[in-house]
């Protein structure tokens, strides 16, 4: 395994501890807490709207 | 000839779902067909653009008047909840902890990818690369493109409030007309 692979394993696995975590936890914000509050307003929506359609195009368009 | 009752409703409860039948069955063809599609091709680029272009112009349309917060408030707010829970040495609530914890995972995520880029090593792989590797296979690029159309369609008609007629939405800073007034940081629950 690479030291890459290896990085993006715990990164991968912290993302999904604290996914699992912050959904059981009340007081923790969990992911619907922060796409609420993502999309609470147009400039966060704009935002978000922003990231996904760059994703979009680099991932289906472009990557090398 | 014109149908009455019971004959009329029956025509109707066949014919009613068939945009949206038909609708379903145009959206999983072009997925099937955006999954052939090589990325360099000039079918695929326009197709991306398209529907860029068609989910934009449905938040737009879907969202005029309907969105819960204005920007300037939504700022505001954001923050005041940094200020007073950071702020002169405080702790911070268990809801901020947990918005730091957000943020220090996309800081790592960005941070590992874009060292990773920067390097330009085979044995440090970039974010891209890797989905890469799934949208190398038709089926990966189909499934892919699937999911992000839905992500697409979540950010552009979610969280609307619904639609009352026009004025309805963006009464005063603390949320619409006949709701509890939102959170403070309307970014987290729990904490206060």
């Amino acid at each position: 395994m690479t030291v890459g692979a290896v990085v993006w394993t715990v990164v991968a696995a912290a993302w999904l501890a604290w996914l699992v975590v912050s959904q059981r936890v009340r007081s923790w914000p969990g992911i619907g807490s922060v796409v609420h509050a993502l999309l609470g307003s147009w400039l966060g929506r704009v935002l978000a709207f922003a990231a996904w359609a760059e994703a979009g195009w680099h991932l289906f368009g472009q990557r090398p | 000839m014109r149908l009455r009752g019971r004959g009329r409703l029956l025509v109707l409860r066949w014919v009613w779902p068939l945009p949206r039948l038909v609708g379903d069955l145009f959206v999983l063809a072009f997925v099937a067909w955006e999954g052939v599609q090589g990325r360099y091709s000039g079918a695929s680029h326009a197709s991306i653009l398209a529907t860029i272009g068609v989910v934009l112009l449905l938040a737009l349309l879907a969202g005029r008047g309907r969105q819960r917060r204005r920007s300037r408030a939504w700022v505001g707010d954001a923050a005041r909840a940094i200020r007073t829970t950071f702020g002169e040495g405080r702790v911070g609530t268990a809801s901020a902890r947990g918005a730091l914890v957000w943020a220090l995972l996309i800081a790592a995520t960005i941070g590992w990818d874009m060292t990773s880029f920067v390097e330009q090593k085979h044995y440090l792989p970039t974010l891209s690369r890797l989905f890469g590797a799934v949208t190398d296979h038709d089926w990966g690029r189909a499934l892919l493109f699937a999911a992000w159309l839905v992500l697409g369609l979540y950010l552009a008609l979610g969280r609307r409030l619904p639609a009352r007629g026009p004025g309805t939405a963006l009464r005063g800073a603390t949320g619409p007309v006949g709701r509890r007034p939102s959170r403070p940081s309307s970014t987290v629950r729990g904490g206060e």
